[in-house]
């Protein structure tokens, strides 16, 4: 009786697989045309790829900074001041201003072994043969 | 993805066919579910795409069901012309005056149509439970999570529908 029942599912999936296929081999060229448009249409609404990850996290947080950015003018307001205040400051220091801590040129020249004064260019002999006149002149009313 | 769709929308076609008697109704359930199904899971692995849009078919074809149960019980409403085919739930509806008398049926040399006729007849829940087990090859286990149903359900349609279709082949043989 159960191997009679069990037979009977059986014969009756494998007439329904049949029988099923059969059916959609034979749908007719209009409802074929029509599926084909309708999957067309709805491939067009396929989302698009995601981007990597990393390159979504790049996204999100230039996304995240740009928003910050946008909605605080007191914030664009003080970059705009902290480059000005920069700029300025290197400019007058490269142009207007002498390095700070250059020690004096006589103290230099003191200071120098005789050697490395007598190789630098520009140095009249005439003055080192009266250096110690200049020496003396110098205790005297200097 | 498109020969994924390319691959199941001919049988979801002939499955909403059968449910709703309808070629324009089945193709809107087609086409709905194709377009949800790639609005929603198109990112999901491709192995899942199959239970998920027997899933989302079968659900469309139970939501036009419902609407139609509803259309049906305002017409009786209104009209006062009712019949027990409208106050039948939608498991149990079967729209049989749409169809050919059976011996016309089996007067087809067409296996397809002639089956897809017997098939039609039946209750929408043992349609859902023959076609998705023996046309689509799915578990029990499977069949029971598409139809969202438990799986003594599942049985019971299965058995249900199986024992129909012998006893409306036997009537022809």
């Amino acid at each position: 009786m159960n191997n009679e029942h069990e037979h009977g599912h059986v014969d009756v999936e494998q007439w329904v697989r049949q029988g099923l296929d059969t059916s959609v081999e034979q749908l007719e060229p209009g409802i074929l045309a029509r599926l084909q448009l309708g999957r067309e249409q709805a491939l067009k609404a396929l989302p698009e790829p995601e981007p990597e990850p990393g390159r979504q996290e790049a996204t999100a947080a230039a996304g995240r900074w740009g928003v910050f950015w946008r909605s605080h003018a007191w914030m664009r307001a003080g970059w705009v001041l902290v480059v000005l205040i920069s700029a300025t400051l290197w400019l007058d220091r490269v142009f207007f201003m002498s390095p700070p801590n250059a020690p004096p040129v006589s103290l230099m020249v003191e200071d120098m072994p005789i050697e490395l004064f007598m190789s630098r260019e520009g140095v009249e002999l005439e003055l080192l043969d009266n250096l110690d006149m200049y020496e003396w002149l110098a205790a005297e009313y200097g | 993805m498109e020969r994924f769709l390319q691959s199941v929308e001919r049988r979801a076609f002939v499955t909403a066919r059968m449910a709703t008697h309808d070629d324009e109704e089945a193709l809107d359930i087609v086409q709905d579910s194709l377009l949800k199904l790639i609005k929603k899971y198109s990112n999901r692995p491709e192995q899942e795409w199959g239970p998920l849009f027997n899933s989302i078919l079968h659900s469309r074809i139970n939501d036009w069901y419902r609407r139609r149960m509803v259309r049906n019980r305002w017409r009786v409403f209104w009209r006062g012309d009712g019949d027990d085919e409208a106050a039948a739930g939608p498991e149990e509806w079967v729209a049989q005056t749409l169809f050919p008398e059976p011996d016309q049926q089996m007067d087809s040399d067409i296996l397809g149509e002639r089956l897809t006729g017997l098939i039609s007849q039946l209750p929408l829940r043992q349609q859902q439970a023959l076609m998705l087990r023996a046309w689509e090859g799915y578990s029990i286990e499977e069949t029971a999570d598409i139809m969202s149903c438990s799986i003594g359900s599942v049985k019971t349609h299965f058995a249900r529908a199986v024992s129909n279709l012998r006893a409306k082949l036997g009537e022809y043989r």
